[in-house]
């Protein structure tokens, strides 16, 4: 069984009267890709600033890599990172140079920016001022910078939000390839397609609390409608529940006849999961 | 704990990165250019020169006398010239300003009474020639025994003003290209570097390197560069204006702790703003009051006025750089503008160090 490299028990954070944070639990595995999932607001970003030591939880705990967060910030700092929500690089500077600043604070060879601007594909760009990168250029550098000191566990805010297919696709390759080398992934998405395709688990968050936690598939077929589908030979469609015996011999009946042209499933989409926890759509 | 491979790591980007910012480049042109200007509109403070043809068939006595009179007034360069004819024709060329001749037994006709003919010879139009004629006269009294015909006391009654006018006594020269540093000082803190912090907080760079580094190391950097840009600045602005300096332990120690005083002042500037376009909107505002008592440190200003300027660390630190220049020390209480600079650098250093806790914890 994968080792917990993130803790969350009865974490809070509160700004005043708001309660930003309000009293969450999970945890994630080496190598697992979790999701935290919710609307603007839920306290998916807070949660990721207190897990990374940029701000002080209010109650509860969290620890990374069995480092408190608050307490050890120094040792979790070196093998933690997170790519951030918003493209925060130095714009004058090249790829190369944004780059290089992070190897050096992190006390790791130089060359190590290079193998990242080959990883993403910036190889080409690499001595271009950053100003003059695309959005989906500037989102895998971020990528890139936030791989340098090759961490243990990363956190990914909204890493796709504002990419075209393309780019957004690659960022999914990579993370899903971080996985496969054993790092933690948190990541938080508006795509619910994205955390249905690139989580073991994903947490809805909904005004600081978590609404559900579990697999996407489990929640899916437990929120998810559980009807069929049924187009017909001759054009027509039927809708048939999966769990009423009727409509059962209703179908075996059309297929023994031949009528069925195609069976789709109408399993619920995760979207539909979160307009059933929270109430309206991301 | 400061971990200053961090501290470093930051500085060095920031010091480049900084270049290629036209605003902290103009910020940084700007003095500089002003102080260029200063440097060759206002005339050299140097002394007035003469230049004497001088013969004599007699001893040295009278020329030494000569010599003695002109003092620290005028700089007096002499030349042999043989005789009469040559003298003139020097003159002519503006070789020399006057000639005196002086005849054989003179020194000795002089303390007998008896009256030598001494030939003088000046130009028109006149230059020069009234501080010469003066010291003559002056020397062949003295060497034939007559004393002052009257004691004349002097006495100095101190005004309401400021009792040194540091613009006089220096020149204006040397005092407007002095000021013009320190103005570089005020740019460098209170322009450059809370830009360079708020852009980081504005476009949330702070935040990529507050994951490894921390918030101290992060301003550390920042100040370094802002002593950096001076440490280049002033020796660069003092070579091009040629400015002398006299006392160098003074001149640097000033400019040193003016400069910590003013960059501390601008990095808890840039956590008062937290943006780049209202830093550079307000900034020409603290300037200007740093840089007007720097001025008005020279001027003749009422004492009140003057004891109110010295609040503001632009002004002691003026001072001091002034005595760091001046031929003899102009503002003799350099311990009082120490004692402010050092003042405002503790205050300065803890609140910026209260800051950063708050914003750590």
């Amino acid at each position: 069984m994968a080792a917990t490299t993130v803790d969350v028990r009865d974490l809070r954070k509160h700004y005043g009267a708001v309660r930003a944070v309000d009293g969450i639990s999970f945890s994630a595995a080496e190598g697992e890709v979790f999701g935290l999932l919710g609307h603007n607001g839920a306290g998916k970003t807070t949660t990721i600033r207190v897990l990374t030591g940029r701000a002080r939880p209010t109650g509860g705990s969290a620890a990374v890599l069995g480092h408190d967060v608050v307490r050890s910030r120094d040792h979790i700092r070196p093998v933690i990172n997170l790519v951030f929500d918003e493209q925060n690089l130095y714009e004058r500077m090249s790829g190369r140079e944004n780059l290089r600043l992070f190897a050096t604070l992190y006390g790791v060879q130089l060359t190590r920016a290079d193998e990242l601007l080959e990883l993403v594909g910036l190889r080409e760009a690499a001595r271009r001022a950053v100003k003059t990168y695309s959005t989906g250029m500037k989102q895998r550098l971020l990528v890139a910078r936030a791989l340098i000191n090759r961490p243990r566990v990363l956190f990914l805010d909204e890493p796709t939000r504002g990419l075209d297919p393309t780019s957004a696709r690659e960022i999914r390759t990579i993370i899903a390839r971080l996985a496969s080398e054993s790092v933690t992934i948190v990541l938080t998405t508006h795509y619910m397609e994205e955390a249905d395709e690139l989580c073991g688990r994903v947490a809805f968050l909904s005004q600081g609390k978590i609404v559900a936690l579990d697999s996407p598939r489990e929640l899916k077929l437990r929120h998810g409608q559980r009807t069929a589908r049924v187009l017909l030979a001759d054009r027509r469609e039927l809708t048939v529940r999966l769990n009423d015996p009727a409509d059962a011999e209703t179908l075996a009946g059309l297929m023994r006849d031949g009528q069925v042209a195609a069976v789709h499933s109408e399993e619920g989409t995760l979207e539909d999961v979160f307009i059933a926890l929270a109430g309206r759509p991301l | 704990m400061i971990r200053w491979a961090n501290v470093l790591a930051i500085f060095r980007k920031d010091a480049i990165d900084a270049m290629r910012d036209a605003r902290i480049v103009v910020s940084l042109i700007v003095p500089i250019g002003l102080g260029l200007l200063y440097n060759n509109i206002f005339p050299e403070e140097r002394l007035a020169t003469v230049k004497l043809g001088y013969h004599s068939d007699d001893t040295p006595a009278i020329l030494e006398g000569i010599r003695a009179q002109t003092g620290q007034t005028v700089d007096l360069r002499v030349r042999d010239v043989a005789d009469e004819a040559e003298a003139r024709r020097l003159i002519t060329e503006d070789a020399i300003d006057v000639a005196v001749f002086i005849p054989a037994d003179a020194e000795r006709d002089l303390r007998q009474g008896r009256m030598p003919n001494v030939l003088f010879i000046g130009r028109q139009p006149p230059a020069g020639e009234a501080f010469v004629s003066r010291a003559l006269d002056q020397a062949l009294r003295e060497i034939a025994g007559q004393g002052p015909v009257a004691v004349v006391r002097v006495e100095r009654v101190r005004t309401a003003f400021a009792d040194t006018v540091a613009v006089q006594d220096l020149g204006p020269r040397r005092f407007f290209v002095l000021a013009t540093i320190v103005m570089l000082i005020a740019m460098i803190g209170l322009l450059a570097v809370p830009v360079i912090l708020t852009e980081e907080m504005e476009k949330k760079t702070i935040d990529a390197l507050l994951m490894i580094a921390r918030q101290s190391e992060v301003i550390a950097g920042k100040a370094l560069v802002g002593l950096f840009y001076v440490a280049i600045g002033v020796p660069l602005m003092v070579l091009l204006t040629r400015l002398e300096i006299r006392d160098p332990l003074t001149f640097v120690s000033a400019t040193l702790l003016l400069s910590v005083v003013i960059v501390a002042v601008g990095l808890l500037m840039a956590g008062i703003f937290k943006n780049a376009t209202r830093v550079y909107t307000w900034s020409s505002l603290f300037v200007l009051v740093a840089f007007g008592p720097a001025i008005a440190v020279g001027l003749p200003i009422p004492d009140w006025a003057n004891a109110a300027i010295l609040a503001i660390p632009t002004a002691p630190g003026m001072r001091l750089m002034t005595n760091g220049i001046a031929p003899r020390s102009l503002f003799p209480d350099a311990w009082l503008s120490y004692l402010i600079l050092v003042v405002w650098a503790v205050a300065s250093l803890a609140v910026l160090r209260w800051q950063l806790g708050r914003r750590e914890a």
